[in-house]
């Protein structure tokens, strides 16, 4: 893979005036947070602060970590969360900074590319291997790679040198099938495996008269719409043609082959018939009799409150959907619901799945001053039993081996074993996101352009054009001086 | 003489002491004002001319002004705008009159009618995506009870625009009603009776007397609105993401994914100035009307 050292030092659109912009910012959130009583550095040594996303993982470890950290190792955890969009910055604002704010950092795998690159974050390798409690045969080979580890600072690319584990993954979420049923036994049917199965089962199973439709869908102009068509696009990867299931060239899209999401040149090649046929498919669905009206409307939140209202016979979501969907003060389809991973398309008389996934890391930034303690809660979170734990309280687990117990011998919610089944399976078929800096204006774009597609603004052929055009725009400005687009 | 002199150089004196005393009490003032927003002003310019921390004159410029994405957002912006501020004051002004006349349990309606604006504007826009969720909102129920057509609102690039300016509206309109109001109730009384005795109508009455009255309330009132119009992003956020095809995207929003989410500041403290002077632009017109109106009235 191409590397240029030298680039790299001055790699980046913004990279010096994102450094001075953010020094600035540093200054006043260190201000914010030494009024906030987040000790950052100045804290006592007992002290660690953690930024968290607002969501089901936070709420997970206020409940079913810290206190029992706390009284195990006597270290104080000071938690703060945040949204996506304030999380994003906060987080860079920690990294920039000459003192950390936070010791310990709640990390989306879409922003390890840039953040790895930079070098923000402590390398783990030694801790890794010095652990009793984690190890990498913990977790699925690709998540880990996946998630974990990536080439050392401005040398990103090269993945051939030095292993460098720079967070750790706790909450791993893959899209997942969910169907009544109630609906599916009625009609004899067994969860799809493929598209064109889920097409006919939603046919079959639309009743417009009880307000049923037999498939839901997420075409909003959000990261849903893109991780939707994606999940199908992807699954294509066996099909005669070089380009299909990749957005990028050579990318590697194979879920058995990790390291997934790099390419040789990042040159994008998704502008393919295979490409072309599947977002056609996508569209057509969109405007089927057995789809509602307005699911371009519609992301994962729509997704869920339309399934436990009963209007849907199947939905496919992330995991926060599966306890709502089987909590009864909530929903009106609780006991009816069953799990299956997201169907796939047949190439060559084999099914072949591409479900996307990602994860939520932990990582320790690198101007942390308090790294062993920020270690010992990371490491915390991932014993056997307060992984098992925070599953009970409403989080996802990463490691392989909580998810074989979890989908065998233990039920934390109804149907939570074929659940948990279902997850591992799509976990070990997902395909994540392509490795490139500056991946959340990607997806934005691409979330833009597909919905264009799917309200019927433009077509297919046209969409993907224009969003191959618009991919090479933003790489050229997000990935100069990695030796590419140079 | 000496006498003058002496009372000339005791003013004098005391003169300067007296400006000192109003420097040193201005100098909080602009001390705050260099920190918090004469510095990083001048940071966002200094950042708007640069790339990868070299001086690159106005390509920042350039490259933002030829981008059709720019373009686009630039009308968003304006369509939002402008049906947005013109409901604002008709409802606003028709509110202000209506409650000036009298009728039972006036301060309890009002009370009532002011509750959005102490709302927050995120929760607002999450209230009104699910009042025009197309499956399970109340607005396509009330259509279709009522045996119309139901419409895809979130779904679709011109409804979408509508539901968002519905939103706004609902939440703004208030604050236009408040500050109409009250200009309505500082006219003098009597100048209306006069007018009544010379027999005007309330047409006129409202057109030659309330209306010239309260102009100046209501420009300085649309300018801030205006202003507030233009950098309105929660709310959208919530209801739409800047969806469909991008169709409610404003220009506050895609500054914010610049910087934080895609981390191009340079490009964005461009984008930061342009909409800077487009405020500006803004309040000097509004300033000149609004000098112009006092003249008039």
């Amino acid at each position: 893979m191409p590397v240029d050292s030298n680039k790299t030092q001055t790699r980046g659109s913004d990279k010096t005036s994102r450094r001075t912009f953010l020094a600035t910012t540093a200054g006043a959130g260190a201000l914010t947070a030494g009024c906030l009583g987040l000790g950052g550095n100045g804290g006592g040594s007992d002290e660690i602060n953690v930024l968290m996303y607002a969501a089901a993982q936070a709420t997970a470890t206020e409940e079913a970590v810290i206190p029992e950290f706390e009284e195990e190792t006597g270290i104080t955890v000071n938690m703060d969360t945040a949204p996506f969009g304030d999380l994003l910055s906060q987080s860079l604002t920690t990294l920039q900074g000459d003192e950390a704010v936070y010791d310990v950092i709640d990390a989306d795998m879409s922003l390890l590319p840039q953040f790895a690159n930079e070098g923000y974050f402590e390398p783990l390798d030694d801790y890794v291997s010095d652990s009793d409690v984690l190890s990498p045969e913990n977790f699925i080979p690709k998540v880990w790679e996946d998630a974990a580890i990536y080439g050392p600072p401005g040398n990103y690319y090269d993945l051939s040198g030095e292993t460098r584990i720079n967070q750790i993954p706790y909450q791993t979420n893959v899209l997942t099938l969910y169907y009544r049923t109630d609906l599916y036994d009625e009609a004899g049917l067994e969860p799809p495996e493929t598209m064109s199965e889920y097409e006919s089962a939603a046919e079959q199973l639309t009743d417009e008269n009880d307000g049923i439709h037999g498939m839901g869908m997420m075409a909003r102009e959000h990261a849903s719409v893109f991780t939707e068509w994606k999940s199908e696009y992807q699954a294509n990867r066996n099909a005669n043609n070089e380009a299909a299931g990749r957005f990028f060239e050579d990318e590697v899209v194979d879920p058995q082959s990790p390291p997934l999401g790099f390419s040789s040149s990042w040159q994008p090649v998704f502008d393919n018939e295979i490409s072309r046929n599947s977002l056609q498919n996508y569209v057509d669905r969109i405007n089927a009799s057995y789809t509602p009206d307005g699911v371009t409307g519609w992301d994962w939140t729509d997704m869920t409150q339309n399934f436990i209202q009963g209007n849907l016979a199947t939905a496919h979501a992330f995991s926060t959907t599966a306890r709502t969907a089987n909590d009864e003060s909530r929903s009106q389809v609780a006991g009816d619901v069953g799990y299956a991973p997201y169907p796939g398309v047949e190439v060559d008389g084999e099914v072949a799945r591409a479900p996307h996934y990602g994860s939520w890391c932990l990582a320790i930034p690198a101007n942390s001053d308090k790294k062993d303690a920020a270690w010992d809660f990371i490491e915390f979170q991932h014993r056997e039993e307060i992984a098992l734990e925070r599953a009970r309280v409403g989080a996802q687990p990463s490691r392989e081996d909580v998810y074989e117990t979890l989908s065998q011998s233990e039920e934390v919610f109804p149907g939570s074993q074929q659940f948990f089944e279902a997850m591992l399976e799509g976990f070990r078929v997902g395909v994540g996101r392509p490795k490139i800096v500056g991946y959340l204006e990607w997806r934005e774009m691409m979330a833009e352009e597909l919905n264009a597609a799917a309200i019927g603004n433009q077509n297919p052929s046209t969409t993907l054009e224009q969003a191959q055009d618009r991919t090479t725009e933003i790489l050229s400005r997000q990935m100069s001086g990695h030796g590419i687009y140079e | 003489m000496s006498v003058t002199r002496y009372n000339l150089f005791g003013n004098m004196r005391g003169r300067l002491t007296r400006n000192k005393i109003k420097y040193a009490l201005l100098l909080p003032a602009v001390l705050y004002a260099a920190a918090w927003v004469i510095y990083p002003m001048i940071d966002v310019f200094t950042l708007s001319v640069q790339s990868d921390g070299a001086f690159v004159g106005l390509e920042n410029y350039r490259q933002i002004l030829t981008s059709d994405q720019f373009h686009d957002i630039l009308t968003n912006t304006f369509v939002f705008t402008v049906p947005v501020l013109t409901l604002e004051v008709v409802f606003g002004i028709a509110l202000a009159v209506a409650f000036n006349a009298k009728f039972r349990f006036k301060r309890f309606w009002q009370t009532i009618v002011l509750i959005p604006l102490v709302l927050t504007p995120f929760a607002v826009g999450m209230m009104f995506r699910w009042f025009f969720s197309s499956s399970l909102g109340i607005v396509n129920y009330l259509l279709s009870s009522a045996g119309l057509s139901t419409y895809n609102w979130l779904g679709d690039p011109t409804y979408a625009t509508i539901a968002i300016i519905v939103a706004e509206v609902w939440q703004w309109t208030p604050f236009m009603f408040l500050m109409a109001y009250t200009a309505i109730q500082s006219i003098p009384q009597n100048i209306v009776e006069a007018s009544r005795i010379d027999g005007a109508s309330s047409l006129q009455r409202f057109r030659y007397i309330v209306l010239p009255y309260i102009l100046p309330v209501l420009m300085i009132t649309i300018l801030i609105r205006l202003i507030l119009i233009l950098k309105s992003s929660d709310k959208i956020l919530a209801m739409t993401d800047g969806g469909p095809a991008g169709s409610t995207t404003m220009l506050p929003m895609y500054i914010y994914e610049q910087t934080f989410v895609y981390g191009s500041t340079s490009r964005s403290a461009a984008t930061s100035v342009l909409f800077l002077l487009l405020i500006l632009s803004f309040g000097y017109l509004f300033m000149y009307l609004l000098s112009y109106t006092r003249h008039e009235v």
